[in-house]
């Protein structure tokens, strides 16, 4: 029943993703995406590379602002709403509310992501249906393997925003989404600010920038990947893990 | 088994320099109708909140069926329905509540949710945020009662409801719930209703009991004795609760042992206009005082 309290909480935040990924279709569906192009029409057409990294590029905005509204609801709205002592008054280990807020909406986040992902892999691979398992033969990446990756990147960077929101909801009410914008912000900023007067210095991007790319063709795993996962994922899982043990110990008002 | 169901001992809530909870005991035994009593700010929401588990005590132990709240909340309320807050999902309606609300609980009876909703009145569906104050307060304890609950705990249930829902409200209680042998704690300031529906009363004031017993015992033991006299004492009589000299009158009031202090005071050259029991709200006013000459009261039984 939990879930369901959830699923209504979300259901309008699931469907304007699912709208997103219609009209991505229908941008994939309108715009050539189909057998290679031939003779002197063949330069005017993207590579499958191409089309991913500008599509998934643009996608990134978009499932920011989802992840955010996700993290919105649960027991922090709850606890915005003023219904935080009815909710958590309900016979179940306080935890639980979180991890099942979490759960279903990392769900339906990673849902959203792979219908995303799937939509773009279809169009790349019906244009050059070219894939290995993980390479091509001409040594780049395979489209399986930007698609898996990409999905990896989308949740991790969907889980950063989405927990840092859930958590900033519990730990202040209502005004979650509001310092999560200004923590990304604030980074963001930040981020340019370092780069400008500390040259060598680069911090991370909020996005795992995982491929090296060159002349528009993704050529391989970006270096120490699997360290910018783990990493990510680690910080993804903090919040929610911060923010149990805030909704344990705080008192219900 | 214990025959308690709520206990609390030398519990306290402090907020920074705030003392909500003051080392208050309170006793209320299963099956009764216990009417909580105290004004506002006295630390009857707050020791309703650390009994649901919704605060935790800065120090003090309590226990709820048998349970300590801090570490057995769950099962406390598997077993216990609760109106606090009177604030549900507001996007909910009634009927969305009563589904949200049932899969929590293995005793949920929706033939007792229908009823209610007829006997309240209730618009079911319609959503929790387009009710108004007493419909909200309605469907809170609609929710609290279907739930099939051993205990019950409502803090000011009858707040926002007019006189007809009201009274509805306390049949319902009563009929439903206290004839069963089940518990039910009532916070209130509406004393004229807990004096109707309530056989036990705590007094709370500054986060402490200053009195508890049975109302009956309460009413047959405090009088109000006037006498007229001179130099007449205010104070050095064991059961004396407040002492107040007026115009030729000396109003006392006591809360035992009535016929020995009205000997006293003949003894001392007073003459005893009347000795006159007092009613609930009487007790109340004296208890927490106002302003006279007081005296501690202490638990009755």
């Amino acid at each position: 029943m939990y879930l369901w309290k959830y699923w209504r909480e979300s259901r309008l935040t699931f469907g304007a993703g699912m709208v997103l990924v219609g009209v991505l279709l229908w941008g994939c569906c309108a715009h050539h995406v189909g057998p290679p192009l031939q003779g002197k029409h063949a330069q005017q057409q993207l590579n499958p590379d191409q089309i991913y990294l500008v599509v998934t590029s643009f996608l990134v905005l978009p499932l920011g602002f989802l992840a955010l509204g996700y993290g919105s609801f649960g027991v922090g709205r709850d606890l915005g709403e003023g219904s935080g002592s009815f909710v958590l008054s309900r016979p179940r280990p306080r935890a639980s509310f979180v991890w099942s807020d979490w759960g279903f909406g990392m769900a339906q986040l990673l849902l959203l992501i792979l219908a995303a992902n799937l939509v773009v892999a279809w169009a790349a691979h019906h244009i050059a249906a070219t894939s290995g398992p993980f390479y091509t033969a001409d040594g780049t990446l395979s489209m399986l393997s930007i698609f898996s990756v990409d999905c990896v990147a989308g949740l991790l960077l969907a889980g950063l925003i989405f927990g840092l929101t859930y958590f900033a909801s519990v730990l202040v009410k209502s005004r979650g989404v509001l310092i999560t914008l200004g923590v990304v912000v604030a980074y963001s900023i930040g981020k340019q600010v370092v780069k400008h007067y500390w040259p060598g210095m680069n911090l991370p991007d909020l996005t795992l920038s995982e491929f090296s790319v060159a002349h528009g063709m993704i050529i391989r795993f970006a270096g120490g990947l699997g360290w910018s996962i783990a990493l990510r994922a680690a910080l993804a899982m903090a919040f929610p893990i911060a923010a149990q043990i805030l909704v344990q110990r705080r008192d219900v008002e | 088994m214990n025959d308690l169901a709520i206990e609390c001992r030398a519990l306290h809530k402090h907020f920074g320099d705030v003392h909500a909870v003051d080392g208050l005991n309170l006793n209320v035994p299963r099956g009764a109708v216990y009417g909580f009593l105290g004004r506002n700010g006295a630390g009857k929401t707050t020791t309703i909140r650390m009994l649901a588990g919704l605060a935790r005590p800065t120090g003090g132990e309590m226990r709820v069926l048998g349970l300590d709240p801090r570490t057995d909340s769950v099962a406390i309320l598997a077993r216990t329905g609760l109106v606090i807050e009177k604030m549900l999902i507001p996007s909910m309606t009634g009927n969305d509540l009563v589904r949200f609300n049932r899969g929590f609980f293995p005793r949920w009876s929706d033939a007792l949710a229908r009823r209610y909703a007829e006997v309240l009145e209730l618009d079911m569906n319609r959503k929790f945020k387009k009710l108004s104050t007493g419909n909200r307060t309605k469907l809170c304890l609609l929710l609290a009662l279907s739930q099939g609950a051993e205990l019950i705990v409502l803090d000011e249930p009858t707040a926002g409801l007019d006189p007809v829902v009201t009274d509805q409200l306390l049949r319902v209680m009563v009929e439903d719930f206290a004839n069963e042998g089940r518990t039910l704690l009532l916070s209130s300031h509406h004393l004229s209703e807990v004096e109707r529906i309530a056989e036990w009363v705590g007094i709370v004031d500054h986060g402490k009991l200053l009195l508890e017993g049975r109302l009956d015992d309460m009413r047959s033991s405090f009088r109000r004795v006037r006498v007229v006299g001179e130099a007449l004492p205010l104070a050095a009589w064991p059961d004396l609760v407040s002492a107040n000299r007026g115009e030729g009158t000396t109003e006392y009031v006591v809360r035992g042992n009535a016929d020995a202090f009205v000997a006293h005071l003949q003894s001392e050259g007073a003459t005893v206009l009347d000795a006159t029991p007092l009613n609930l709200s009487e007790i109340f006013l004296e208890v927490v005082g106002r302003g006279k000459t007081n005296v501690p009261v202490e638990v009755l039984a």
